[in-house]
């Protein structure tokens, strides 16, 4: 069964010793083409046959031809040969669950195989392969297919999941354990001494029983010989009540310093993952939802801190077992080991217990979920429900799902009540044991009456702790979980800043895009072969249909992402030796959707500049056309806005952004369709806002409506990731290229004079 | 020209397809294609290389409203809708079926043997109708598992590969104990 726990892994082979790990009726098949197996440069084993089933199937070259092989039953069988100088082409692409590689040969395309998702990775590196081949000649490398694909960096099997650099199986519980200690360092004393209280409690807990036997054999001398010493009842009572005071003030400060020491060590990693958070680049925030990372920060820390105080605990039930054993023990040997008989029950009815409970709730909670994502969908949805007439059926659907959430519900219950009285039986069935033995004994005179009250006493204390010690494991695997999690998201490498990052004085603002290729996906380009210069101070249009790529060139010279080939430099600097501070200073986007933080209108607009004057604020404001509307607010430069404040136009909220922009005064300014999603007339008056904006700074802009682009000075115009066009308008609409199509599309459409003026 | 708007039909007896390797090859019969279609094609025949196809219901119902594309072309653009590709010939049948075999690689559970839970991840083994196959999906059944119709269970696992269990109730006892321990049914 072994094979069957851990996901097999698929050999890719490119080592010199690959011949001797190729299976032999592959070798065989090679040899019977006339080929040496130690000539292959590279051989690459996918998971899926020609069948649509999981398969095998090899993938093998030397420098002269392509083969694919599939193997099954042990024979093999060639599918597909194919000279490497007669592919022109090669790429992947997505399927369902899987994927495919497409070479072309003679203008014929030609699919040499599948492969399931896991090996998108090496099947891209070879196709990538193949086409710089086709493109460049043979003097292209032959890839390593494997090289860094997502492995464990201590194993080094691939990884299931290729956000975390560790696989499971390697975690080392003990290591991370070792990490959160080391990051609870500030806390070490306080916990110190949270353990130092505990066993202090455990002891103070220890002692009443004891008191009560005194009590008993020498004060009362209950059946047995002459009068006891009554002097002594009210210092045992006495006693007692000292006991009982130093055992609540010591619960209580014990209490407040777990809180405490949880509370802040989880708010401590709180703000390490916010610092962390801010270095990552935009790439990784598009890889992981936001709901995922809010959850990551929010509910993983909060549960942290549950779990923390529940290590106490933990902690605190493992002293009180082992001292009262011991005392058992001390006590009575003979009644300790009746205290073992029921024991096995309490710890398997525990276990069970929480093995049979935790499914019911998590059921009940994920019922709970639903229930209230449907009512979500409902309350926001409303308008859409009643003008399609729709509200039985969604009564029915919330019915249903309450209905789920109702039987979990029961079931939750109904397992609760079973399984209370059944461990309080367990629990009580101990007692009765040793009432009956312990009773025997006292009969006999081999213990004392007070003896065996102090044995009941301790054993009340001794199965509540045993019982909660069983799903410690549990706890403890949830509480690694939440911390692996934590780890995996601090250990996730910030955006890459240069060594010695070139220093400028002021940037003059002249931009070049050299052959510059990209993919948010490496093996899916979305930007091929790009190159174009912008001069200081000049505007430049960039137009094409949506998804060409337009904003993804943005986002480039950004550095949100890397270019994957080419480069791209401001004032001669490549980007990537710039850094990353400089570039965002010197760069100010406008952008179709703007973004309001919480806040004042005039904090908004010294966002990027905070120690700006309010002269300054409202200048910008001016500039940007919005300090007319600003100063009709009730609250003026004062009104909040941002979630939960107050509502503003699109138009408006356009213009703060480029007041923001303005006050920023980058050297370069980006203004990704800034003007599309506002009607004409607020149209007009952003473009007022723009045309102050744009004076002495190099822009890009990127626009749908091409009247906005009237007074660019160049127009490029991209078409699915290529650079179709680029001159002065007046001069591409006199070429009759594609800026002219779509020109003539939009007059078509909408008749706007801004266009016909060009 | 088409409008961009107009659905065209491909009737399934004026088209043929064939599969060489994995590549799948149509050839359409110029009745079947749109009335406005070019006379210059002499013998009223067009032979596309290679098509590609997209199920329009590929989870409720995967013979009917099958989208046929043109993948030698980059925006790979709908040539057109055949309803119901049962009624194609039976040779075009089979490699239609083999093509959709693979292009929706969607193994179907047939039994479960192991499900473990570790560190926020849940490892499967199962034996599929496509063969033997251990995954790793994470342990969050509000995201990765989907009811697509009660009892009818979509699993996405770590690499995004998709995994069906038709039908709840048919499996067998262990694999029903297991599946309804984990997905919380």
């Amino acid at each position: 069964m072994d094979d069957l726990d851990e996901p097999a892994t698929i050999p890719v082979i490119v080592k010199p010793d690959f011949v001797a790990q190729l299976p032999p009726a592959v070798k065989t098949t090679l040899q019977a083409e006339g080929v040496r197996p130690d000539a292959v440069t590279l051989a690459v084993q996918s998971d899926l046959g020609p069948d649509g089933r999981f398969g095998e199937q090899w993938l093998l070259m030397d420098s002269h031809d392509l083969w694919v092989i599939e193997r099954h039953n042990g024979t093999a069988n060639l599918r597909h040969k194919f000279p490497l100088d007669k592919i022109e082409d090669a790429k992947v692409e997505r399927c369902v669950g899987n994927g495919l590689m497409q070479v072309t040969v003679d203008r014929q395309p030609h699919v040499l195989l599948h492969y399931s998702n896991e090996l998108t990775d090496r099947f891209g590196r070879v196709a990538h392969y193949l086409h710089a081949r086709a493109e460049y000649g043979d003097d292209v490398p032959v890839p390593d297919p494997a090289a860094d694909s997502h492995t464990c960096l201590m194993c080094g099997r691939s990884l299931v999941d290729t956000s975390s650099k560790v696989c499971p199986n390697c975690i080392q519980r003990g290591k991370l354990f070792r990490r959160l200690i080391d990051l609870a360092r500030p806390y070490w004393g306080k916990m110190g001494l949270i353990v130092i209280m505990l066993v202090a409690g455990v002891l103070v807990d220890l002692l009443p029983p004891y008191l009560t036997r005194i009590l008993i054999d020498d004060v009362l001398r209950v059946g047995g010989g002459a009068g006891g010493d009554p002097t002594l009842l009210p210092w045992l009572v006495g006693g007692l009540l000292g006991i009982q005071v130093v055992r609540v003030l010591l619960t209580i400060v014990t209490n407040w310093m777990t809180i405490n020491v949880s509370t802040r060590f989880t708010s401590h990693i709180r703000d390490q993952l916010f610092a962390h958070l801010k270095k990552l680049s935009v790439d990784y925030f598009d890889k992981n939802q936001v709901g995922r990372l809010m959850t990551r920060i929010n509910q993983d820390t909060e549960e942290l801190q549950g779990l923390v105080s529940q290590m106490t605990t933990f902690t605190l039930n493992i002293l009180l077992v082992v001292g009262i054993g011991v005392v058992l023990f001390s006590m009575a040997p003979s009644l300790g080991l009746y205290v073992l008989i029921p024991t096995p029950f309490v710890v398997a009815a525990a276990y069970f217990y929480y093995r049979y409970m935790q499914p019911h709730f998590r059921r009940f909670w994920v019922a709970r979920w639903r229930l209230n994502a449907m009512l979500n969908t409902f309350l926001s949805g409303v308008r859409v429900v009643k003008a399609f007439a729709q509200e039985d059926e969604e009564e029915r659907r919330y019915h249903n799902r309450n209905m789920t959430l109702l039987n979990s519900r029961l079931q939750v219950d109904l397992a609760w009540s079973k399984f209370f009285p059944l461990i309080s039986f367990a629990f009580g069935a101990g007692g009765l044991i040793i009432w009956y033995a312990g009773g025997r004994a006292v009969l006999a005179d081999t213990i004392t009456l007070g003896t065996l009250m102090a044995f009941l006493s301790y054993l009340g204390m001794f199965y509540g702790p045993l019982s909660n010690l069983t799903h410690i494991s549990q706890a403890l695997n949830r509480f690694l979980t939440i911390s692996q999690r934590t780890f995996e998201l601090l250990d996730e490498a910030p955006e890459k800043q240069p060594a010695q990052p070139v220093r400028t004085a002021r940037l003059g603002g002249k931009i070049e895009f050299d052959k510059v290729t990209f993919g948010y996906d490496p093996y899916y380009p979305v930007i091929r072969d790009v190159s174009f210069t912008v001069e200081p101070g000049e505007m430049i249009g960039i137009v094409g249909h949506s998804g060409a790529g337009k904003t993804t060139l943005v986002n480039l010279l950004c550095r949100f992402y890397e270019v994957t080939r080419g480069a791209i430099r401001i004032d001669g600097v490549d980007i990537r030796d710039l850094s990353m501070e400089e570039i965002r200073q010197q760069i100010g986007i406008v952008l179709q959707t703007p973004f309001l933080f919480h806040g004042t209108l005039a904090e908004n607009i010294a966002y990027g500049r905070p120690a700006a004057t309010r002269r300054d604020i409202i200048q910008a404001a001016k500039a940007a056309n919005a300090h007319g509307f600003i100063t009709q607010l009730p609250e003026g430069y004062d009104t909040i806005v941002g979630e939960g404040g107050a509502g503003l136009s699109g138009g408006e909220r356009q213009r703060i952004s480029i007041a923001r922009a303005i006050l920023h005064n980058p050297r370069i300014l980006i203004l990704d369709e800034a003007t599309s999603s506002v009607d004409t007339d607020t149209e007009r008056q952003i473009q007022e806002a723009l045309n102050e904006l744009v004076k002495g700074r190099t822009t890009i802009a990127i626009a749908h409506r091409l009247s906005t682009l009237y007074n660019a000075n160049r127009i490029i115009v991209i078409n699915r990731g290529k650079l179709e066009e680029q001159g002065p308008p007046k001069q591409l609409m006199d070429n009759k290229g594609s800026f002219y199509h779509l020109v003539q599309m939009q007059t078509q459409l909408a008749s706007l004079d801004g266009v016909a003026a060009v | 020209m088409t409008k961009a708007f107009e659905v065209v039909y491909l009737h399934p007896e004026r088209v043929t397809f064939e599969r060489k390797g994995d590549t799948l090859s149509m050839t359409l019969h110029s009745d079947a294609s749109p009335e406005d279609a070019p006379e210059e094609t002499s013998a009223n025949i067009i032979h596309y290389p290679r098509v590609a196809l997209r199920a329009c219901f590929p989870v409720s119902d995967s013979t009917e409203f099958l989208s046929v594309r043109d993948a030698t072309e980059e925006t790979i653009p709908e040539l057109g809708i055949i309803e119901d590709w049962s009624q194609l010939q039976p040779g075009s049948r089979d490699a239609v079926a083999a093509e959709l075999g693979l292009h929706y690689f969607v193994p179907e559970i047939v039994q479960v043997f192991t499900i473990k839970e570790e560190l926020g991840f849940l490892y499967w083994t199962v034996e599929t109708d496509k063969g033997h196959k251990a995954f790793v999906m994470r342990n969050s059944v509000i995201h990765y598992a989907r009811e697509v119709a009660p009892g009818h269970w979509l699993l996405i696992d770590v690499n995004e590969a998709r995994y069906e269990i038709p039908d709840v109730a048919a499996l067998d006892a262990h694999s029903q104990k297991l599946v309804q321990q984990f997905l919380y049914l």
